[in-house]
């Protein structure tokens, strides 16, 4: 559905690059999670699959066509994106920040209309409650929902999300985590989904690639992940949830225990 | 009390006029303003290399002086009146819009333009439904920093000939009429408030999309415009096919009197006039050359002086003859006659100062001179006439102070200064005590009052016919009355014009 071909981006005359040459197919239906710590090149491997960046070299393409033979504002009206900080337009009712898309594509009214009561019921929120109001009026993990709503208005079934469950607080975050991975396979959904946390790529994604300074390191399964020992960085990436398991095993081995 | 509401009531009845031009001229500046500078702003976020000139330029026009601005205009544009007031108001109100609207959109969240462009939105509709929005509030805040500006500047176009609120404040400054400053100060402050909140109306009612707010802001803006204007309009449409004639007036009280003289004299010979009052002087005259005004009281020695550039002094009459034949040749301007007083420039200091110092003539002030301070209007220190005085009689004063000639016998009454520049028609020489100093060299040429006629004008016999009276028939004495009428009296100048047309001598 997407694959990247020894893409390669560097920014202006800076000799080192942000993304080094990169290969990657994402499958049709599939979620892969791009994993890897801030500033590693994540968000600039994303906007490249929609031309918000054009690479330096390589080649991308989506549904078997190199990206560079298309329309790039067709492109990315074909292709759901959901930024990091969300970006919602502030003078603009939730409604109306939903419709953009389908309006872009000049939709009809009542079409629209439909249109954005059913995504927003899909996102779990009250159409009639909250589609006139402004973004402004919403809680962190509302707009989050939003920005879903917004992103699969035109019906794409292509997913670009840059860190979408980031700065909320944990609980919101598993919520929206667990509706959201329900929502991508009833809409079969191919997602590439950003993220520097690693248990959430390791609970969401079919598959996780693992970028460092630029580079791919590995790809694999969250349970070829876990497994991984060759690569060191990898490796101690996943000691953390690793440590953390251990220590909830602890936990709840002790409070079974106390029970008895 | 009555004396009072008299005024005031007078003053009102002048509001009509005056709120039509100013709004008209406000509202045409203002419309300008924004169909050039919202584009030019949007084509400054576009291409950067503009930012800098275009916003320069704009900022020059904030820092030249609006009354500066307006005089530019005049010899610029060849032109008195609408055209120079709302060319010059149009560059004034540049700067708040191209500022703002440049600075809002400019600082939209760059994420929110990010977003835009990657949910496919073009070049276009990124800036219609996501820039411009989102610097609304900020491009509206511009326009209502111009409108206040440009409602209080508009006041200063009454000094290039175009009828304004200010007409109410320049009158009313010089003729020390405080009913009519005020009338002037707070029908301008009102609208500029009543235009700033109906703007600011209009955005909420955008923003919130409050067809009531709107429908309210459209009606509001429509009554003041069809309130300011309907009275104006009315004027035009009711003006019959006889052809206008301008009367012009510089900003002092015997030009007041004397243009409303000549306004009842052309009004009962059956002339449709307009005045033209508060004008400045070299304005006064370019526009007299070139028949935007027909008519004027002018003096010799202005002309010989600031228009012709002799500083040479020669009689009275030869000075009144050469000017004639000057003005005839130049300008197809004509002189019709000498009114038959003189108004010059004179010194003038209190009794009590010239007993102590034994003052008789400007001669004997050139010893005691660098323990004076001299004070007069914003034009003399500049012209021709003092460097003659200075020169001739070596002065060399310890301070000289320009200010508005109302308020000299106030400064010189408290001792704030010691030597004026005194009209000698003026009635508040008698009145305020003070003595003039005599000018044994003549240093200071004849200022004979002349009645100067365009060229159009000097060819139309009627109006040459109704006019002719006036020649040699107010002397010194008379016109001072009138002068006194106003300045001391505090009587309206229309009565003192009645004064001078009842004993105007046959
Ligand atoms: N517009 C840009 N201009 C120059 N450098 C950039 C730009 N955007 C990102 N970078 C640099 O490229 C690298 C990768 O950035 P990014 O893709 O945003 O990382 P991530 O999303 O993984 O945090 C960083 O070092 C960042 O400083
Ligand atoms: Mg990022």
């Amino acid at each position: 559905m997407i694959e990247l071909q020894k893409v390669t981006k560097s920014y202006g005359s800076s000799h080192s690059e942000a993304v080094k040459d990169i290969s990657l197919k994402v499958a049709e239906g599939e979620l892969l999670a791009l994993l890897g710590e801030s500033g590693c090149g994540k968000t600039t491997t994303l906007k490249m699959i929609n031309r918000l960046i054009e690479p330096t070299s390589g080649t991308i393409s989506v549904k078997g066509k190199d990206i560079t033979s298309l329309d790039p504002v067709t492109l990315r009206r074909q292709i759901g994106y959901v930024f990091q900080g969300i970006g919602l337009f502030p003078h603009m009712t939730i409604a109306e920040n939903i419709s953009i898309v389908p309006e872009l594509l000049n939709w009809e009214k009542d079409k629209i209309r439909e249109r954005t009561a059913e995504l927003l019921a899909l996102v779990g929120l009250e159409a009639s409650q909250y589609k006139n109001r402004k973004p402004a009026e919403l809680s962190g993990g509302q707009k989050q929902r939003v920005g879903v709503a917004r992103a699969l208005a035109a019906g794409s079934k292509i997913m670009l999300m840059d860190e979408p469950f980031g700065a909320l607080d944990p609980i919101t975050r598993n919520e929206l985590q667990q509706e959201f991975s329900k929502l991508r396979q009833e809409l079969k959904l191919t997602v590439v989904l950003v993220t520097h946390d690693i248990m959430e790529a390791l609970l969401l994604a079919d598959r996780i690639a693992v970028m460092q300074k630029g580079r791919l390191v590995a790809v694999g399964t969250p349970h070829e992940m876990m497994s991984l020992k060759d690569d060191p960085y990898v490796s101690s990436l996943m000691q953390t949830p690793r440590s953390q398991f251990e220590k909830l095993d602890q936990l709840l081995d002790r409070k079974d225990a106390g029970h008895e | 009390m009555p004396a009072m509401s008299e005024n005031l009531m007078r003053q009102l009845q002048l509001l009509p006029d005056y709120l039509g031009s100013h709004l008209l001229i406000t509202i045409s500046a203002l419309s300008l303003g924004i169909i050039v500078c919202l584009p030019t702003a949007i084509a400054v976020t576009r291409i950067k290399k503009l930012r800098w000139p275009v916003l320069s330029f704009a900022s020059v026009m904030q820092t030249i002086p609006g009354i500066a601005l307006l005089a530019l205009m005049v010899p610029l544009l060849g032109q008195i009146g609408f055209v120079p007031a709302l060319v010059a108001l149009f560059l004034y109100s540049m700067l708040p819009i191209l500022r703002n609207t440049v600075t809002g959109i400019s600082e939209v969240d760059p994420s929110l333009i990010e977003a835009a462009r990657g949910l496919g939105m073009t070049s276009n509709q990124m800036l219609w439904k996501v820039e411009l929005p989102v610097a609304l509030p900020i491009i509206i805040a511009g326009i209502r920093t111009s409108t206040v500006w440009v409602v209080g500047t508009a006041t200063l176009s009454t000094a290039v000939g175009a009828k304004s609120l200010g007409n109410y404040i320049f009158s009313g400054l010089h003729i020390q009429n405080h009913t009519s400053v005020l009338v002037g100060c707070i029908a301008a402050a009102l609208l500029a408030m009543i235009l700033d909140s109906l703007i600011r109306l209009s955005e909420i009612a955008v923003t919130q999309r409050n067809a009531f707010k709107g429908g309210l802001a459209a009606l509001g803006l429509i009554i003041v415009l069809f309130g300011g204007l309907s009275s104006y309009a009315f004027k035009f449409d009711s003006s019959e096919s006889r052809p206008i004639i301008s009367i012009g007036a510089k900003t002092f009280t015997e030009q007041y009197i004397l243009s409303d003289l000549m306004a009842t004299m052309l009004k009962d010979a059956g002339f449709n006039i307009d005045t033209r009052s508060s004008m400045g002087s070299t304005i006064l005259f370019d526009a007299l050359k070139n028949g935007e005004v027909d008519c004027y009281i002018d003096y010799s020695g202005t002309i010989w002086a600031n228009h012709m550039k002799r500083s040479d002094t020669k009689s009275a009459d030869i000075v009144l003859q050469e000017m004639t034949d000057w003005l005839k040749e130049k300008h197809g301007v004509l002189c019709l006659g000498a009114i038959g007083f003189e108004n010059t420039y004179a010194l003038a200091v209190k009794k009590g100062l010239a007993k102590s110092l034994e003052l008789e003539s400007i001669a004997d002030l050139s010893k005691h001179s660098p323990n004076l301070l001299i004070g007069s209007d914003y034009e003399f220190f500049s012209r021709p006439e003092w460097f003659a005085i200075r020169d001739n009689y070596n002065l060399n004063f310890d301070e000289t102070v320009s200010m508005d000639h109302a308020l000299m016998y106030a400064a010189i009454d408290a001792n704030r200064i010691d030597v004026v520049t005194a009209y000698s028609t003026d009635g508040r020489i008698a009145a305020h005590d003070l003595v003039i100093l005599r000018d044994p060299k003549q240093a200071l040429p004849p200022y004979d009052a002349v009645l100067l006629l365009s060229p159009q004008a000097a060819e139309n016999k009627n109006l040459i016919k109704a006019l002719m009276p006036i020649i040699g028939s107010i002397n010194n004495q008379l016109m001072q009355q009138a002068n006194m009428m106003v300045d001391i009296d505090k009587e309206p100048t229309q009565k003192a014009a009645n004064y001078l047309a009842e004993n105007i001598i046959e």
